[in-house]
């Protein structure tokens, strides 16, 4: 099977969802979810023909492993957040576009992944970057649409400016090859790496492109969070892998100033890297919102990803490829939680929900896993990466960058709880006493999602195999796995053992448990309440200012928007300045101008 | 094979027919526009002559590959044009037909003088076209400008006769590197005026706001893909073939063109009403054309031409109908009106999203043309600055298209309820023309090796030898 | 993986609670002898415990149970990772980061728990310990990081047997001075002593995050309390004061260091939560990282001392 087939095909099928969806939007929503499923089985297929080229009119492909594995992530998500598609159809504007866009971007993160020049691999991103843009605008806001374009436009246009250089110089547009034209021309290295990471950056929400995503992933549909934060943001992963393999940004910079080993350039993308995880923590502690809370750990998780792959070694770039995964995992799994729990409340918001717990008990769960996952806890898949991504950096001595790294890894321990704790723990308010549980439709997503991060956690050689692949293509030292223990220069780790270990205590924790007394079940509001008399269960629910001292400390918000702003109403005045000044509808002042055009012209002629 | 002239006669003829014949005025126009379309895919290039008299002397019409795009492109909207707008033409076909036959003598005249009187048939035209909307003060500008322009123009070749004793542009052409940049700075820059006037270069173009901004259905796309579109084409003809430019007026003018490009942008990010946006960033492709041109990147500086003025054509006309249902085009009391108009709406987003450059519309194919000629010249400054304004156009462009498309205020899930009341924009007929020429963006960016090949028809545009992206290039290693 | 390993690893469970329970009870003499108290007897640790799981409890939902034994059991796995005087229930499974995440999983079944309760004030005091814990875990890991850095492995057992050998002078406290100051002070975080005790808020009755626990559910606390206060002092004892060459050794030294912090709490006044962030950022945090610097550019303090 070629991979044009399957790209058709998909295609084909997107279209014949649209057509569907046209006549019954729900049904058309079902396609969806038959659609990517159709997708992740014919991918897993294409494993076996790994190395094809393939092209069709203007797009060359060539399948690889990385992307193989990239896609692979991608589709899941796309896979899982479908099952919720069916029941957003009501609340969408435009429910039959929303279906195609939502396959076309599917469709379209593949072909990059794949993508074999640079011209397809710009004409896929760009497919990605207005297909979501138009999805996000279905969503509760037109500006979080906007912003997210233009920073996603500011990130493609500066690559597309790498791409044409480098093809200048090279005379090439092949990947894989052109960047060897840049060997012995370290200045031109050095703006094609920046120039060229910079759409990645942007879609990873690398500090200071940031602003997106929490725009975006907040309000866009509940839907497509999940796709936006687990997948859509991995796509700049993509573009920072190929700027350390392709590129081969440690040979390209091998002359340049180092430390620690690294060179210059790419230490300072880690430091930005480093930066959005503690801006990403920072914020996402502060959150009211459920899913802007996500979407700023989405930023700081950006962070420890693309600062794995950056380390581009045995094992932090194992670390950062398979933090992707549990990244992706987690995140789709928290926002479809989020997204369940939005659906049969109607808000996000924290500090109007509470005690979800007995009213969604499976829900609860799914998110109390993916949580774990996320904050990087045993036996959980965002533990194994983020223990190689430590690992690593403490192999490096890289120490600033691992401060932030901790300070991300504990800070995440107090955002993923404060939606644990203000939607789900707590006080039921009694206006939620009729909420139901997720339906059976939502809940196999989240079944799916929960059993691939045990897995992960528990047995991550599954995707560390193919991390290993993707390291003896990329031409580095690949991962070592002695049965179920990764094996590495300054540690080892097994987590099986560890999940058994737990298991172990969690039985004894249990038995003396069941051993002793039953306990006598109350009420939520029978509670110690210092002798006040408090009959409201919302007054009794801790959910706003959760973080208090906290948020004391951090009072100042960041300028990173206005930034844009700033930008955005300076153009404005240039704009209106130059409108007033050329655009008079007096005829006087054009002939004036003439004047001045012919006196300068002639001046500079005469000179 | 056929006789350029015709595609000037017909429309004289045809406009002297409907003095005539009042009643029959729109369709002796339609059959006109019509004629002149198909006429214009049947001819070839090569020089004729007209009157008897061989060139310097004689008058003649040269058809180059570069004129063929122009002529055909240009009957081709115009056609569009009238078939959508045929409603609103009424009296105006007398002058419509002149126009057209003005902008077909601009295209294809190989002198200098001609290409005046064409211009200014085509001027004294589009001041009349301009009056439509009742707003005579913006008329009179246009007409005070446009005449100072013509004027400038018209010295302009004055001084060239004198200088070189011909005004035959071939003619003009060989002669002139004989001449000192010195005595060529004089008549050199009043032609680059009075041409600039009408290709909306700023600080000449004050009268842009005034005329397109209250332009209606009919004469909006008419002054903004047809007159620009041929202004542009004449610009190309004259300053890539004819003058010679010096090394500092080629820096003044590119100079001048990048600013136009700029503060067009700038200004059109800044506007409110849809028909502003699109005049200001009229005149910003304006002027990163004429840039194109002034560095000798024709191949480029002509698929945007045509990406622009295509985009154009079907914005300006649905802008059009946005003033005439709901007497407004700001964007903001336009909020979801594309819900009740989802056919138009795609047109409208294809033709925004060419214009922005987005992979697969042909604006994409010609943004990437630019930056590989840009690149190929050793000119790393301008791709910067065409990218940065890409930004800013993909900025407005894609605020615009959120108004239109998502109705309801922030922090609200856009619903259909929160929509302007609803109202057919366009008619089907138009409607269906407005989707096939977007269509037209979609199948001329993808399949780019038959757009080069329509385009270029196998030779350099104006002996521009820079390279240019075709498939195969993209497949380099196989 | 044998049957002799969950064996060795319920010894392990079973010495570290009777041992740190028993430290306890002598450090609350120690503590009243301070105050000029006369104080509980040593075993009387042990009667609060039994006496709290015999007693008849309260649950607010299954949260509120599973969330305790989740603690618990994280809190159990952890010890058994536990190196003591180079003994090992499961070898190589020391890493210095499984500890500190697995510790996490204990620490957030506890705060699950409480939240679940539906009082406020436990949240309020979960919300102080995660901030708390945001303090004290940064100076510390990068001390821990360099610690890593330098003996290039990450295992417990590794690094405290590499500061054997030498005397006092092998320990990496002595070693690198400003990481042990770091480790020292914030181990008083990690346990909850004075002056960084306001997440627990003993003082107050009604705060913190055990409000709402009677009965079984208290005993489970009180457990897990001594068992991470185990935890806790181990990490310390075996990453920065040499371990301990035998049990013996391991046990008087981890009595000392514990006593000590205790003594020195008890005459601390207490920070307020937003101060001990600050406290921790200005202080510990600095030393750490200009340790961390040291290790890392000069190299003092790793294969060398003299």
């Amino acid at each position: 099977m070629t991979f044009i087939t399957v790209l058709i095909t998909l295609l084909a099928l997107s279209v014949v969802t649209y057509l569907v969806s046209l006549i019954n939007n729900k049904l058309g929503a079902y396609f969806t979810i038959v659609t990517s499923l159709v997708t992740l089985l014919l991918l897993f297929l294409l494993k076996n023909s790994i190395g094809q080229l393939a092209s069709i009119s203007l797009f060359t492909f060539k399948l690889t492993t990385v992307g193989w594995y990239f896609s692979m992530v991608m589709v899941v998500v796309y896979f899982t957040s479908a099952f919720l598609n069916p029941f957003w159809m009501k609340k969408m504007i435009y429910p039959a576009a929303y279906n195609l866009f939502y396959l076309v971007s599917l469709i379209g993160t593949i072909g990059m992944f794949f993508a074999r020049d640079f011209i397809t691999l710009f004409i896929f991103w760009e497919t990605v970057v207005w297909t979501s843009t138009f999805i996000i605008q279905m969503g509760k806001s037109r500006k979080s649409s906007y912003v997210y374009y233009v920073v996603s436009a500011i990130g493609s246009m500066v690559t597309l400016f790498a791409m044409m250089l480098v093809y200048q110089v090279s005379g090439t547009l092949e990947i894989s090859v052109a960047f060897n034209a840049l060997t012995g021309q370290p200045v031109l290295a050095l703006i094609v790496f920046f120039t060229f990471l910079l759409a990645g950056l942007s879609k990873i929400g690398i500090f200071p492109f940031h602003v997106w995503l929490p725009m975006a992933h907040g309000s866009a549909p509940h839907t497509f969070s999940p796709v936006l934060s687990g997948g859509l943001v991995k796509m700049g992963a993509f573009i920072a892998y190929i700027s350390v393999s392709a590129f081969a940004a440690y040979e390209a910079f091998s002359s340049s100033f180092t430390i620690m080993g690294i060179p210059a350039p790419i230490y300072i993308i880690m430091v930005l890297g480093a930066i959005s995880i503690v801006v990403g923590t920072v914020m996402a502690i502060r959150q009211d919102d459920a899913k802007k809370l996500l979407a700023y750990s989405s930023v700081a998780n950006g962070g420890y990803i693309l600062i794995g792959i950056l380390l581009f070694d045995q094992l932090a770039f194992a670390g950062g490829m398979l933090h992707l995964v549990s990244h992706a995992i987690a995140s789709a799994t928290a926002f479809i939680t989020i997204a369940i729990v939005a659906h049969r409340t109607g808000t996000t918001k924290m500090s109007k929900l509470g005690g979800m717990i007995h009213k969604m008990p499976i829900t609860y769960t799914v998110y109390l896993i993916a949580i774990i996952s996320m904050a990087g806890i045993p036996p959980m898949g965002g533990f194994v990466s983020k223990w190689l991504i430590l690992q690593g950096l403490a192999d490096h001595g890289l120490l600033f960058i691992a401060a932030a790294a901790f300070f991300g890894s504990i800070g995440s321990f107090m955002y993923v709880f404060r939606p644990l704790s203000a939607v789900f723990l707590g006080q039921l308010a009694p206006k939620h006493e009729n909420v139901k549980e997720a339906s059976i439709m939502m809940q196999i997503p989240m079944y799916l999602l929960t059993i691939a991060t045990l897995l992960i956690g528990v047995f991550p050689k599954i995707i560390l195999k193919v991390i290993a692949g993707i390291q003896a293509e990329a031409g580095i030292q690949e991962i070592v796995m002695v049965g179920n223990t990764i094996v590495v220069a300054n540690g080892v780790l097994d987590t099986f053992r560890v999940f058994v270990v737990f298991g172990y205590g969690f039985l004894i924790a249990l038995v003396i448990f069941i051993l002793r007394r039953k306990s006598r079940r109350v009420t939520l509001m029978d509670t110690y309440t210092s002798a006040e008399f408090v009959h409201t269960p919302e007054l009794l629910h801790y959910s706003s200012n959760f973080y208090a001292p906290f948020e004391r400390l951090t009072k100042k918000p960041y300028p990173v928007l206005n930034l844009y702003e700033k930008v955005s109403i300076k153009i404005k005045e240039i704009g209106h300045m130059a409108e007033s000044l050329f655009s008079s509808p007096k005829p006087a002042v054009t002939i004036f101008w003439i004047i001045i055009v012919f006196a300068i012209f002639f001046l500079g002629g005469v000179l | 094979m056929n006789n350029p002239v015709l595609l000037i006669i017909i429309p004289l003829l045809l406009a002297f027919v409907s003095v005539i014949i009042k009643k029959a005025g729109k369709w002796i126009l339609l059959l006109g526009v019509l004629i002149n379309t198909v006429l214009a895919f049947f001819i070839t290039t090569g020089e004729t002559i007209i009157g008897g008299f061989l060139p310097p002397a004689g008058i003649n019409l040269v058809v180059t590959q570069f004129t063929l795009v122009g002529v055909i492109l240009i009957n081709s909207l115009m056609l569009l044009t009238i078939i959508m707008s045929i409603d609103l033409v009424g009296k105006y076909s007398v002058i419509l037909l002149t126009a057209l036959a003005g902008i077909n003598g601009m295209l294809l005249t190989g002198d200098l003088f001609n290409l005046f009187i064409f211009m200014e048939i085509t001027v004294i035209a589009a001041y009349i076209l301009s009056a439509q909307a009742k707003k005579y003060h913006h008329t009179i500008t246009y007409l005070i400008i446009g005449s100072v322009g013509s004027t400038f123009y018209l010295l302009g070749i004055i001084l060239l006769y004198h200088l070189t004793g011909s005004l035959n542009m071939a003619d003009v052409a060989a002669k002139l590197p004989l001449l000192t940049t010195k005595e060529l700075l004089v008549p050199i820059l009043l032609i680059f005026i009075g041409i600039g006037v009408e290709v909306k270069l700023l600080p000449v173009s004050g009268w842009v706001k005034g005329v397109y901004a209250h332009a209606n259905r009919l004469i909006a796309p008419l002054f903004a893909s047809i007159i620009a579109g041929t202004a542009l084409f004449v610009f190309g003809k004259l300053f890539v073939s004819v003058l010679p430019l010096s090394d500092t007026l080629t820096m003044l003018i590119l100079v001048m063109s990048v600013m136009t490009f700029v503060f067009g942008e700038f200004a059109a990010f800044k506007q409110k009403q849809v028909k502003e946006i699109l005049l200001f960033s009229s005149i910003g492709q304006a002027g990163l054309i004429t840039a194109l041109f002034i560095s000798g990147l024709v191949y480029a500086a002509v698929i945007l031409i045509i990406s622009n003025v295509v985009s154009k054509l079907i914005m300006f006309t649905i802008a059009g109908a946005f003033t005439e249902k709901y007497q407004t085009d700001n964007y903001h009391s336009l909020s979801g009106v594309f819900v009740h108009n989802k056919i138009t709406g795609i047109a409208f987003t294809i033709a925004a999203l060419s214009m922005t450059g987005i992979p697969l519309l042909i604006g994409f194919y010609a943004k990437l043309n630019i930056l590989i000629g840009f690149f190929h010249a050793g000119n790393y400054v301008l791709p910067v600055i065409v990218l940065l304004m890409t930004i800013v156009e993909g900025a407005y462009i894609i605020k615009l298209l959120l108004a239109l498309w998502a109705p309801g205020k922030e922090g609200q899930v856009s619903l259909e309820s929160f929509a302007v009341e609803k109202k057919q924009l366009l008619s089907v007929k138009n409607t269906a023309i407005c989707l096939i020429v977007a269509l037209v963006l979609i199948v001329g960016g993808t399949l780019i090796d038959t757009t080069s090949k329509i385009v270029t028809n196998g030779q350099p545009l104006l002996g521009d030898e820079s390279p240019y992206f075709i498939i195969s290039q993209s497949k380099g290693g196989e | 993986m044998t049957v002799m390993n969950f064996v060795y690893g319920f010894i392990i469970l079973l010495a570290a609670f009777i041992f740190q329970t028993t430290i306890t009870g002598f450090n609350r003499k120690v503590t009243a002898r301070i105050q000029k108290r006369y104080g509980p007897r040593w075993y009387q640790q042990f009667l609060d415990i039994f006496k709290a799981l015999r007693k008849s409890s309260i649950t607010h939902g299954w949260i509120f149970d599973f969330g305790v034994i989740m603690a618990l059991g994280g809190i159990m796995a952890t010890v058994i990772f536990i190196p003591v005087a180079g003994f090992e229930a499961f070898p190589n499974m020391d890493n210095v980061y499984i500890i500190s995440y697995l510790l996490a999983i204990g620490m957030l079944g506890m705060a699950m728990s409480a939240a679940g309760s539906g009082n406020p004030w436990a949240s309020i005091g979960v919300s102080r310990a995660l901030t708390n814990m945001l303090a004290y875990d940064i100076p510390l890991m990068i001390v821990i990081f360099t610690l890593i850095f330098a003996f290039d492995t990450a295992s417990v057992s590794e690094i405290a047997a590499m500061q054997q050998g030498m005397g006092i002078l092998g320990w990496n406290a002595i070693r690198m001075p400003l990481g042990g100051i770091v480790a020292f002070i914030a181990l008083f975080g990690m346990l909850g002593k004075k002056p960084f005790d306001s997440f627990i808020a003993p003082a107050e009755i009604a705060s913190g995050p055990m409000v709402e626990y009677g009965g079984k559910h208290l005993g489970f606390m009180f457990i897990l309390h001594e068992l991470m206060t185990f935890i806790e002092v181990s990490l310390i004892l075996n990453l920065f004061f040499g371990g301990g060459s035998s049990i013996l050794v391991y046990a008087i030294k981890y009595a000392i260091l514990y006593t000590l912090v205790n003594i020195i709490s008890q005459v601390m006044p207490r920070y307020k939560i937003d101060q001990a962030v600050k406290f921790f950022y200005r202080v510990p945090l600095v030393f750490a990282i200009i340790q961390g610097l040291v290790v890392i550019f000069l190299g003092w303090g790793v294969s060398v001392w003299f």
